[in-house]
């Protein structure tokens, strides 16, 4: 048996260990009550946050698709534009330099390959003597073409034949024209890079189509030199038509003279100055003909 | 052993305390679980988003000037199909 005194020590303690858990635990569940309030607005709020989240992501991705929808259909707009155009270039922009007769005189060692001298008759120009490289891939061919107007001067059409430049010697077929397409569309590149006197973004392998037609010129307002460049785009649009009519094949005979008399030709006929000079002070038709 | 009803009722109270102060901290954890998880997502969506209002405005502007350039392309289609013609006649 314990005595009194102990006995209501140990009472005592009791209860204030009672008390003591009492309070703690109410302070617990009411810290713990407090929290999950917190927690369950927090994520509340984060559930709001994703709803309008996902709306604008919603929202951003149907304006993207719209993006590249009217991207895709501007593309579709331009291409055909460019098929536009190109008839265009066809059936009337190249109508000058198509469809006309021009006189190739006075090529001194006949059409040997090499460097030449080729007097050529403009109506507009008269007579100009041009310097041009002669290189044929396919020599025995050519003797043959050529050998009626060896030592002569000879008319010459240049016509389009579905889609086929093609060279036109009186009293016989038209022979379709084999020209080293891209040596060709290089060289017109590079004049027009000397034109603009700045690099150009124009490349052979760059579609036509994405290119703003005279956009240099226009840009650096030399109102002069439009019309270059307007037979450079002509020329070159030409000979794009004829990469994507010729293409299959690789490319055979490439009559250089020829390409290169059609090409002064044409900037004659669309008044060009033949005593233009670059920078460097060397002549054009010298630099583009060396 | 005999308890007064004041010491059962002082056990019954703590004994409910307890409880429900388990039930508590236990809804706390599945709570912070939930919102972690919540965080996660969210962080997600706010970096597909970011800058909303701006990429909005500039997409826009990019399809109206994709608009006007297809319109120019229009017109001057027209214009060109319309010289043509002349042309031909």
């Amino acid at each position: 048996m314990s005595d009194p005194p102990a006995k209501s020590r140990r009472r005592k303690l009791t209860k204030y260990l009672f008390c003591i858990s009492a309070v703690a635990l109410v302070f617990f569940n009411a810290y713990a009550a407090i929290c999950k309030r917190q927690m369950s607005q927090s994520i509340e709020s984060a559930s709001a946050e994703i709803h309008s989240r996902r709306e604008q992501s919603k929202e951003l991705g149907a304006i993207q698709k719209r993006f590249f929808e009217s991207i895709d259909q501007f593309r579709e707009v331009e291409a055909m534009m460019h098929q536009i155009h190109l008839n265009l270039q066809d059936k009337d922009q190249l109508r000058p330099i198509l469809d006309h007769e021009f006189v190739v005189t006075n090529i001194d060692g006949g059409f040997e390959s090499g460097k030449r001298t080729v007097n050529v008759t403009t109506p507009k120009y008269g007579s100009h003597q041009l310097r041009i490289q002669i290189k044929y891939k396919h020599e025995q061919l050519l003797d043959k073409q050529f050998d009626l107007v060896s030592g002569q001067g000879y008319r010459v059409k240049f016509i389009l034949q579905n889609n086929n430049l093609q060279l036109l010697f009186p009293g016989r077929e038209p022979t379709d024209i084999e020209v080293d397409n891209f040596e060709f569309a290089n060289r017109i590149t590079g004049l027009r890079r000397a034109l603009t006197g700045r690099p150009t973004f124009v490349s052979i392998n760059q579609p036509r189509w994405r290119l703003s037609p005279h956009s240099d010129a226009a840009e650096y307002g030399e109102l002069a030199r439009f019309s270059y460049m307007s037979t450079l785009y002509e020329l070159e649009d030409h000979i794009i038509v004829r990469i994507s009519a010729k293409s299959d094949g690789p490319p055979t005979a490439a009559v250089d003279d020829t390409a290169t008399v059609f090409y002064l030709t044409g900037l004659l006929e669309s008044g060009f100055e033949p005593k233009y000079r670059y920078e460097n002070g060397r002549y054009f038709f010298e630099e583009e003909t060396k | 052993m005999k308890f007064s009803v004041k010491t059962l009722l002082a056990f019954t109270l703590l004994a409910a305390l307890t409880v429900n102060g388990c039930n508590t901290f236990f809804q706390l954890t599945a709570l912070q679980i939930e919102n972690s998880k919540l965080q996660s997502r969210l962080s997600n969506y706010r970096s597909h988003t970011v800058n909303f209002e701006e990429r909005k405005l500039l997409y826009e502007r990019a399809i109206e000037a994709t608009a006007v350039r297809m319109r120019d392309l229009n017109s001057v289609g027209k214009e060109q199909a319309g010289r043509s013609g002349e042309n031909h006649e």
